[in-house]
């Protein structure tokens, strides 16, 4: 998108190429090369003086697209400059120059058809995750003092064993924060020597074992069917962790996991 | 090579030659097809390989098998998952296990069976206080590890088998 | 031609024995990793003699294979990246860890070498008072000379301890990878025999 509606017309602008011109016409032709837009038959083009003319001429600068994935992708159809573009894709919002993102309206958008979930992929299955923390400031040991869950999941057939699946979940999430570490290279578990030594996963001390709460939303009807409640219950744990790191030290860790020392290492 | 008499859940098994490098977990699952002791780690790291050991004074104790010479068994009387079921009869901590929903996939099952039995039988001969009940079931089941559960369920049904006969586990 | 020939088969022969003959060398050096006492001698002053002495023996007291076991805490350490020991196991009333893992149960009599476990029959932590890990040396120094907290050992007892005690000497055949601590045993409680001889005085 930012080629085709930004750089390339920026592009054809600095070479002096007019919109009617056959050239105008062949991006798929041109290719970088150290930094460098080469087209047949043209001079190099720098990208730094093509950005820069991109801004000036306010053209497209950035862009974020959605797609969405069930055995196929959904595809949609957007009109930019004038022009309908399809692409695998359902939602798209650009930015010019160093302006805001801006939504494109969207036709022809096609989704693959629910039938293609016949392996049950669950979507929109939602849990969000509460965790309180206690950080020592000595020596940077944390301790999760408590946690909550509450999760969505359909009609439960049998709900013992879903709270069961998010209670597994809070422990894997909390490994995943904290304690799982599996470096690439020679040191880490390629090296063939690795056992639970070096992967450390949560054991039932580090968990807050009368302490997680996990609530289950009703149905919305007694006709809403069960939906997959699977790694979902994972994922929110590990982001509420890294956020309570957060509030309590003020540092926002950016890579997993966030360990002991590491903690140590930002408390003042 | 050893020789290696060693009885299971009340039966003797062996003389039998074994060599000195055998586990006793290889021995269990290959030799004997008792295949509810879990190879997990190979390591003493996750303890799904944990069988009980009855000593000869009443007491008893649990041991990985995947780290231990089966020849070191020489002798000893154990108990293994498949022997705490009598004539079809589930054991109270079996029961509570299913009626806790306390397992999933069910690997490190045998190894917090074994370890929770363990551990009711040491509480009644040396009962706790109950203020000291989650810390000593933790010290207990910590070394074994669960990648399904996080481990709640299975506290909860070893916490609620010994709240329901205090007198015989607690002070 | 020939007698090139044999020159140089002559030349070949000398230079395979001139090898042969420094091949001891070669074979001593897990012991030369640790300096024997006599080659201390060039240090005059008694006092710095016994400091250096001690140090030299320091090398293995803070080795990881005696420090794993010499902890600060209530669990041991493995490796030599002196992780926490896995799994979780404890120090418990007597050393020999809690009820649901004491130490004999897996660590046995001798190295398994095909689980690659370490095994010694006396397999348990030191106690508190003998922790080492995270001490200096002339911390270490101080804490052994200290009957109360050296389990109530003479100097003689000490030296006697780590030159022939059974579990220290699983620090020099520690089996699978693990790197053995430095020269022998042998050496190393010569090294303490001979800073006790000039006065068992305390580096800095």
């Amino acid at each position: 998108m930012i080629f085709r509606y930004g750089l390339w017309p920026a592009a054809l602008d600095l070479w002096r190429i007019a919109s009617n011109d056959p050239r105008a016409a062949q991006w798929e032709a041109a290719h970088w090369k150290d930094g460098q837009l080469i087209a047949p038959g043209l001079t190099p083009l720098p990208l730094p003086q093509i950005a820069a003319r991109t801004h000036t001429r306010n053209g497209v600068t950035g862009a974020m697209a959605h797609g969405f994935n069930r055995w196929a992708w959904s595809q949609a159809t957007f009109a930019i400059d004038g022009q309908n573009w399809t692409a695998d894709i359902d939602a798209l919002a650009l930015r010019r120059g160093v302006g805001k993102f801006v939504r494109l309206d969207r036709t022809n958008v096609k989704f693959p058809p629910t039938d293609y979930s016949r392996s049950g992929p669950t979507y929109t299955a939602q849990c969000g995750t509460l965790v309180r923390i206690e950080i020592d400031r000595a020596t940077g040991a944390l301790r999760i003092a408590k946690g909550y869950s509450v999760l969505e999941c359909g009609n439960a057939l049998v709900p013992q064993v879903v709270i069961g699946q998010a209670q597994g979940g809070f422990a894997m999430g909390v490994g995943y924060a904290l304690l799982e570490s599996l470096p690439l290279y020679e040191d880490g578990p390629g090296n063939g020597k690795w056992t639970l030594g070096q992967y450390v996963v949560a054991r039932g001390s580090y968990l807050p074992l009368r302490d997680l709460e996990i609530e289950m939303l009703p149905a919305v009807d007694a006709n809403e069917r069960p939906k997959g409640m699977a790694e979902v219950v994972m994922i929110p744990v590990v982001a509420a962790l890294v956020n309570a790191i957060f509030d309590a030290t003020g540092h926002r860790f950016r890579a997993l996991p966030v360990t002991q020392e590491m903690i140590k290492g930002v408390l003042t | 090579m050893t020789t290696l008499s060693v009885t299971i859940n009340g039966r003797t098994y062996g003389p039998t030659e074994v060599r000195d490098a055998l586990t006793m977990n290889d021995y269990l699952r290959e030799y004997l097809g008792l295949t509810g002791t879990k190879f997990g780690c190979g390591a003493a790291q996750c303890l799904s390989c944990a069988v009980i050991v009855d000593n000869p004074d009443g007491t008893s104790y649990t041991s990985p098998t995947c780290i231990v010479p089966a020849a070191s068994f020489n002798g000893k009387s154990i108990r293994t998952v498949e022997g705490h079921a009598k004539n079809g009869e589930l054991s109270t901590l079996q029961k509570a296990f299913i009626d806790h929903f306390a397992f999933q996939c069910g690997y490190c099952t045998a190894g917090f069976l074994n370890e929770s039995q363990a551990l009711l039988e040491r509480l009644a001969r040396k009962r706790v206080p109950r203020a000291a009940l989650e810390k000593t079931i933790a010290e207990a089941l910590d070394g074994h590890l669960c990648r399904c559960t996080g481990y709640f369920k299975y506290h909860e049904a070893v916490r609620d088998v010994i709240l329901a006969d205090p007198q015989r586990y607690l002070v | 031609m020939r007698l090139k020939l044999r020159a140089k088969i002559l030349s070949a022969v000398a230079a395979l024995l001139a090898i042969a003959m420094t091949a001891p060398a070669v074979s001593d050096e897990a012991a030369d990793n640790l300096a024997a006492p006599e080659s201390f001698a060039a240090v005059a002053d008694t006092a710095a003699r016994s400091a250096a002495l001690f140090t030299e023996a320091g090398k293995v007291l803070t080795h990881p294979r005696c420090v794993n076991c010499h902890p600060a805490g209530d669990r041991p350490r493995q490796g030599d990246a002196r992780r926490l020991h896995q799994p979780p196991v404890e120090r418990g009333e007597d050393g020999f860890g809690l009820p649901a893992m004491r130490c004999p149960i897996c660590h046995q009599a001798a190295n398994f070498e095909p689980a690659g476990v370490p095994g010694n029959p006396g397999w348990h932590l030191a106690p508190h008072e003998m922790a080492w890990e995270g001490k200096t040396l002339a911390q270490i120094c101080a804490q052994i000379k200290d009957p109360a907290r050296n389990g109530g050992r003479s100097l003689e007892d000490v030296v006697h301890h780590v030159a022939e005690d059974h579990l220290v000497g699983w620090a020099w055949a520690p089996g699978g990878d693990r790197r053995p601590a430095p020269g022998t045993q042998a050496r190393a409680g010569a090294l303490l025999d001979a800073w006790v001889k000039t006065g068992a005085v305390c580096p800095n």
